[in-house]
């Protein structure tokens, strides 16, 4: 009752602000804009092409949110050879023509490099079976698509000669929508895009437009919310104000704790407000319902959660709003720059590793700068680790529809218990600091 | 009558300010009392300590029978601060709806209490519209209907009255002459005497975190058998004859103060100057209001050769 009665005066506090407005407002535009975006799905030709001479597969390594070091990188593309078959024709064994969501028996041609060597295969062709379900590995492994049968076509091209055909047949799952090429248009279709042939899965698409304005959307959204957040606890501790409220029949550090989860509902809210709106618009756009994508909404409240217990403590400690703003602004660039600084080293000493460089040569394995980037990141907040897990989680929306998936590309795995534990600690800190210091001081 | 608040030999530093330097007191249930004292004088510390405001103190402060600062008691208190600072995104209702919550009231009797508060207090036609848009003397007059909301068992009030103009003043001395009507006990802050003369039971004058005076308003205010004379022009007092018949008189301006002692009379004095053949022109009993003794102790007090006890003695000469 009474706890929740500090949340409303929060909220009326909050909603007293004009900045409230122009935030929601621009929320707002930013999800109609993202509403105008539509996907027109081209034939099925244009996506069994794709993936015939092996473009698509590139997509889902390339773009992976963490750019893998070289020997990694090998492992995705090393199953896939550029234009190792040639889409011939394909047929619809039920569901509409065209549709991901319908089952394809698809005739490649695959080329040898001598008669000979077609004809062996046409004798027994269980090598270069294996070779073809190798190139559709990485979309098999990630859900994209079922392969029910590969087998030799009963009707090839010509009986002798270096080519020979093959049927895939296909099975969809709740992937396929994903790994279908289709063309964005903007403006409710009046601004296409991109050539009538483009070979992009509409997934990639959804992934690089959601990934550009969620960073872009929550960096704004969680600076803008320590900037409104900042005034809330200084002027609680005003003085003529504070004095009101400490006379209350509440404890000084309930009272500012629940101011402190004051100020995290009211972002939460903003960022539901902004995620939600376009995870349905997407949705109801695309019909790829990114469910995981709505796990953004804790993950940067969570974010936000952190910047914003320094900014408790410093407002305890100085009872002002530029201070507090300043120093929270400041500790985000630090986190920020440790984060960076600890991963470029972690990247290149595994390099080093894999390489078997000598320990007297390496230069990243035992440098002073990476272990002092190393004791800050054991220590401080994991917000790179945050940014990171957004990332993969639009990823893994957009590209492989879980983020279970996800987890079998993710070539830079977090200790997500301890990074999300460092964290919270963190939190606890602050907040236990500055109720300390609150529940001491004079006023 | 049980007492509800007592201090002992309370006392506090602001890192090297001394704000008290050991100030006793003791405030029975049902009285009005008035703290008086120039600024600085430590008032406003005295009054947060009790409320658990301010911490870190010595010596012994109580508050409704439990030590100063203890979350349950205060429940029981109202408390209007100097130069407070109401949130002004609120409304004087959703306001009173939000410290009414914090204090514990269900919502029937915040429904029920806040209208009856903000009534008493003239704020029910604007009780809808944002606090910023207030004048300086609704702000006050709401201050008090929140003190008064819960209907507490002792209402501190600091400076009630300050920068509210004459007519905003009387409705306030209205509002507390009621609850003294009522039985409350107040304890009031103030340099503006008048008031106080007013409506206190008793008053302490704190100067320099000391308690420099305390007691009855009639009794300091009384100014028993002090007289002022005047004699015609030129015409010049018998000094040594009134003295030497044990009468304690100084010179005062143009006139002259007799002081009596406990037996005497001012009759005896009249008969010897009239005999004397001297023409008394100007004998007035010598009255003293709140705001002379304040004045008065509180010079008294800067001068620091006066102890306390002098100056008790004197307060009841
Ligand atoms: N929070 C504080 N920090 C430091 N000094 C203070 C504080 N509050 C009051 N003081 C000092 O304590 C003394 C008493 O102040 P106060 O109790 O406000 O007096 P009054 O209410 O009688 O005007 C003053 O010298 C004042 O400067
Ligand atoms: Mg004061």
């Amino acid at each position: 009752m009474r706890n929740f009665a500090i949340l409303k005066d929060s909220l009326r506090e909050a909603l007293d602000s004009t900045v409230l407005y122009i935030m929601l407002g621009l929320s707002a535009f930013v999800v109609l804009l993202v509403a105008t975006v539509s996907f027109e799905n081209l034939p099925a030709q244009t996506t069994f092409d794709k993936i015939g001479d092996g473009s698509i597969q590139v997509f889902f390594d390339v773009l992976r949110p963490e750019k893998a070091d070289e020997h990694a990188k090998k492992r995705l593309s090393q199953n896939v050879q550029a234009n190792l078959l040639q889409l011939d024709k394909l047929r619809v064994l039920s569901g509409a023509a065209d549709s991901p969501d319908s089952e394809y028996v698809v005739t490649f041609q695959m080329r040898f490099s001598s008669e000979e060597e077609a004809a062996e295969a046409r004798s027994n062709p269980a090598d270069a079976v294996a070779l073809i379900e190798k190139h559709f590995k990485d979309i098999v492994d990630l859900g994209l698509l079922k392969i029910a049968s590969i087998r030799l076509a009963t009707e090839q091209p010509n009986a002798e000669g270096r080519r020979l055909a093959f049927d895939v047949h296909t099975l969809p799952t709740s992937g396929t929508r994903r790994l279908w090429c289709a063309r964005p248009s903007v403006f409710f279709g009046w601004l296409p895009i991109g050539e009538e042939n483009w070979g992009v899965p509409v997934g990639f698409q959804l992934y690089v437009v959601t990934n550009t304005v969620v960073s872009i959307g929550s960096w704004v959204a969680i600076l803008a919310g320590v900037i409104i957040t900042s005034f809330f606890i200084p002027n609680m501790l005003r003085k003529g104000t504070v004095d009101l409220l400490l006379v209350k029949p509440i404890h000084r550090w309930a009272l500012l704790l629940y101011k402190y989860v004051g100020g995290l509902t009211f972002v939460f809210l903003n960022i539901a407000f902004a995620i939600f709106g376009i995870w349905l618009v997407l949705g109801l756009r695309t019909g790829v319902w990114a469910h995981t994508c709505l796990l953004l909404i804790p993950v940067l409240t969570f974010f936000f959660g952190i910047m914003y217990s320094i900014s408790t403590l410093v407002s305890v400690l100085t009872r002002s709003a530029v201070a507090s703003i300043l120093i929270s602004c400041g500790a985000w660039f630090g986190f920020f720059l440790v984060g960076t600084v600890h991963r470029l080293f972690q990247d290149q000493i595994r390099v080093e590793e894999t390489r078997n460089i000598p320990m007297e040569k390496r230069k990243w394995t035992d440098n002073p700068i990476g272990n002092v980037a190393s004791a800050l990141h054991a220590v401080l907040p994991r917000t790179s680790d945050l940014n990171h897990l957004s990332s993969r989680m639009l990823y893994s929306d957009f590209m492989t529809g879980s983020l279970s998936e996800a987890n079998k590309i993710d070539l830079r795995p977090v200790d997500w218990n301890e990074s999300m534990g460092v964290s919270a600690l963190f939190v606890v800190l602050m907040l236990g600091l500055a109720c300390w210091r609150f529940q001491a001081k004079d006023f | 009558m049980a007492a509800i608040i007592t201090t002992n030999d309370l006392k506090k530093n602001y890192r090297r300010i001394e704000a008290l330097r050991g100030v006793s007191l003791v405030v029975q249930a049902g009285e009005i009392y008035g703290l008086l004292g120039q600024n600085g004088a430590g008032k406003t510390t005295l009054i947060k300590i009790l409320l658990g405001i301010t911490r870190g103190w010595r010596g012994q402060a109580e508050l409704l029978g439990h030590t100063a600062g203890t979350v349950a008691m205060r429940r029981r208190v109202g408390y209007l601060p100097e130069d407070h600072h109401f949130p002004d995104y609120h409304t004087a209702f959703s306001l009173l709806d939000f410290y009414g919550q914090l204090l514990g009231l269900s919502r029937a009797q915040r429904r029920q209490r806040i209208p009856v508060e903000l009534e008493r207090v003239g704020l029910v036609p604007r009780m809808h519209t944002k606090i910023r848009g207030y004048s300086k003397g609704m702000k006050q007059r709401l201050g008090i209907a929140q003190a008064l909301l819960h209907d507490p068992d002792v209402i501190f009030l600091d400076e009630p009255t300050d920068g509210v103009d004459p007519v905003g003043r009387r409705e306030i001395r209205n509002i507390l002459l009621e609850l003294k009507d009522k039985g409350c006990t107040l304890f009031l802050n103030s340099h503006l005497l008048s008031e106080v003369e007013l409506i206190c039971d008793r008053v302490g004058i704190l100067q320099q975190g000391r308690m420099i005076r305390e007691g009855d308003i009639k009794t300091l205010t009384q100014q028993k058998g002090r007289f002022l004379i005047g004699l015609a022009q030129g015409q010049l007092m018998p000094l040594a004859d009134l003295q030497s018949r044990g009468y304690r008189i100084a010179p005062l301006g143009e006139r002259w103060e007799v002081q009596l002692e406990e037996q005497q009379s001012i009759d005896p004095v009249v008969d010897l100057l009239r005999g004397l053949g001297l023409s008394i022109r100007h004998l007035v009993e010598k009255r003293q209001s709140l705001e002379d003794m304040f004045v008065e102790t509180v010079q008294e007090g800067n001068k620091g050769n006066a102890s306390l006890l002098d100056l008790r003695e004197r307060g009841r000469g």
